[in-house]
């Protein structure tokens, strides 16, 4: 057998028998089948609303499709979805100690006595994560479907399988990411406690902080007008949608809405003025240049458009769930967050780079 | 490239040659010129306090580092030239490893069987019985004691036939049963003509098992002690760290 694939092999097996994967797979599921049987509950809700309107004879809304459900899994606009948190940490557990756990223990030095090169054994660590991940997605995957589908009797198909599909291996590509910021550590860093709590610091600072932190930037560079000005709209389903737009800060309450409101959205942003609209759109540029160093922000956007195909750009920014009725098909949408995948896989290549050179040129003997 | 060299004086094999061996980090030598000729089925005690150079000469020796200047052969294999042959042919045990404690010692002796291209599945078990772990093979080398570690340790390393072994203290943190364990394994291995290269700091433990003993003093190897003169090693080292 190959050695890389040795490596991996056994890698692979030991993450599987170790209590703490265990655990935070556990939670990670637990976490997942939780959203996705909220993210039912929403479905049931458009569905309803669907066939309301359907009644009263409004004709031109499109049927809720089942992403909605899926599109639950990301959680609230406001915060990090549970996924994204443990989705990051279940990284960060699988790669922090690879190699300086080795050299704790003294296996390190065993390991490289034997017949084998350097890179044979970060290729075989970097193998079994990735495989370990694998795994971990399709099992979430699966479930995932298999709950959503068993409490609606709907299940994915046409462009909705796709899209998920897209959905799982940025799940993929993230989780990797936080695994390699892992190992970066675990070769940089000469204890394990030190190489767990660098990465969980990287972690807090691209999930937790960057937001205030664009935003203040954002306020900074591209002022916003000093005028607080709220935008209160309500759509045709029923629900409210409040858009505020504060010192540069926004949020939206409701991430996904109708497919009625959405038109009403877009008619508010385009009735707003030309000088609010164009600081408006200078500021949100800043703040998502800044959010583009987000692992976590660039998987969550890159999935909101994926899993709405509803989601539209305006002004020069984003926004999600408003707009117009528009169905975006896939490669439209990958169009429009390309520069967050890019993002998301060059944070993932430049670490594991840095892992890899340093891992080489280290000096193991000491 | 192999180059194999015969001594002339006992015929045998020269299995590990040093010639003019130095490694320096900043200008400070950690082993200096270091000239050396091991035969096969020999065990050689390299001897020395803590930070005199044994485990920088190991280190070398196995390639975990590159010399500063100078070079040496395992069976003929440079270690500059050619580490990953030298690696064919060690097998290397570092001081206090502590081997995954996640898995079995059989899949243990497996990890590394399998590194070093897969051996016979009953010869797993025959290593592991060899040392004395036959029985709790189907254990995690987490719920070992120390001394069992280290006979893990041991079995990992004999597992892939090595025509040479390299224990760096082997015998570091043990309890005393722990230790007799490993140095009765040690003596066993010695007779069957596996040539060992042993690094210790406790001087009293090297008279039972070694053929000879080599004195590292500052980086410097300041003496070698042949069979006859092993039980003096005490005194030896004592006159050797006064002069020096």
């Amino acid at each position: 057998m190959n050695t890389t694939v040795v490596i991996a092999k056994k890698e692979f097996s030991e993450n599987l028998r170790s209590t703490r994967f265990i655990i935070l797979f556990g939670l990670f599921l637990f976490m997942l089948l939780l959203s996705a049987y909220s993210g039912t509950q929403n479905y049931a809700d458009e569905l309803e609303s669907y066939n309301e309107n359907m009644g009263t004879g409004n004709t031109d809304i499109p049927k809720p499709s089942i992403l909605t459900a899926f599109q639950q899994l990301l959680g609230s606009r406001m915060v990090s979805s549970g996924i994204t948190i443990i989705g990051a940490i279940i990284g960060i557990v699988i790669g922090f100690d690879a190699i300086v756990g080795e050299r704790e223990s003294g296996t390190l030095k065993f390991l490289l006595t034997q017949p084998i090169y350097r890179d044979t054994l970060i290729n075989g660590k970097l193998l079994g994560f990735t495989i370990l991940i694998f795994t971990v997605v399709a099992i979430s995957s699966v479930m995932t479907i298999a709950v959503i589908g068993g409490i609606t009797g709907v299940f994915p198909g046409g462009d909705e399988l796709p899209r998920i599909l897209v959905f799982n291996v940025m799940m993929f590509f993230y989780i990797m990411t936080f695994a390699v910021i892992g190992l970066f550590f675990s070769v940089f860093l000469k204890q394990s406690v030190d190489a767990l709590l660098a990465a969980i610091a990287v972690f807090i600072i691209v999930t937790l902080l960057i937001s205030p932190v664009a935003t203040a930037v954002a306020s900074f560079i591209a002022p916003m007008p000093s005028q607080s000005q709220v935008f209160v709209m309500r759509g045709g389903g029923g629900q409210t949608m409040d858009v505020v737009f504060a010192g540069g800060d926004r949020t939206a309450s409701n991430r996904t809405g109708t497919a009625s409101n959405r038109t009403g959205v877009s008619r508010g942003w385009q009735g707003m003025g030309e000088e609010m609209r164009a600081a408006m759109t200078k500021n949100r540029n800043v703040m998502q240049t800044i959010m583009y160093l987000s692992p976590s922000e660039n998987f969550e956007h890159v999935n909101e458009v994926i899993l709405d195909p509803y989601s539209e750009e305006m002004g020069g920014g984003r926004e999600f769930g408003f707009g117009s009725q528009i169905h975006r098909s896939l490669p439209e949408g990958l169009g429009m967050v390309w520069g967050n995948i890019i993002a998301l896989l060059v944070w993932l290549i430049v670490f594991f780079i840095a892992s890899y050179v340093m891992f080489l040129r280290q000096d193991v003997g000491r | 490239m192999e180059n194999k060299k015969v001594n002339t004086e006992t015929n045998k094999e020269v299995m590990i040659e040093c010639k003019n061996l130095t490694k320096a980090y900043n200008g400070f030598k950690a082993l200096d010129n270091l000239n050396l000729d091991i035969v096969k089925g020999e065990i050689f005690a390299f001897v020395g306090h803590n930070g005199a150079g044994k485990t920088t000469t190991m280190n070398l020796l196995v390639g975990l580092i590159e010399p500063t200047s100078g070079d040496a052969f395992i069976s003929g294999h440079s270690i500059i030239k050619d580490p990953i042959e030298v690696k064919k042919i060690i097998g290397f045990l570092p001081e206090n490893v502590n081997l995954y404690s996640g898995l079995t010692a059989r899949q243990t002796v497996k990890y590394i069987a399998d590194l070093n291209g897969g051996v016979a599945e009953n010869k797993i078990d025959e290593t592991l019985d060899r040392v004395g772990l036959g029985k709790v093979k189907d254990k995690r080398a987490g719920e070992f004691s120390k001394g069992m570690k280290q006979r893990l340790g041991i079995a990992c390393v004999l597992v892939k036939d090595p025509d040479v072994l390299f224990l760096d203290e082997p015998t570091s943190g043990l309890d005393p049963t722990g230790k007799m364990e490993v140095q009765d394994l040690l003596k066993k291995l010695g007779d069957e003509g596996i040539t060992i290269f042993y690094a210790s700091h406790i001087l009293g433990e090297v008279e039972d098992i070694a053929n000879r003993v080599g004195i590292l003093y500052q980086g410097k190897l300041q003496k070698i002690l042949e069979k006859d003169e092993i039980g003096k090693v005490g005194e030896i080292y004592k006159e050797i760290s006064v002069v020096v």
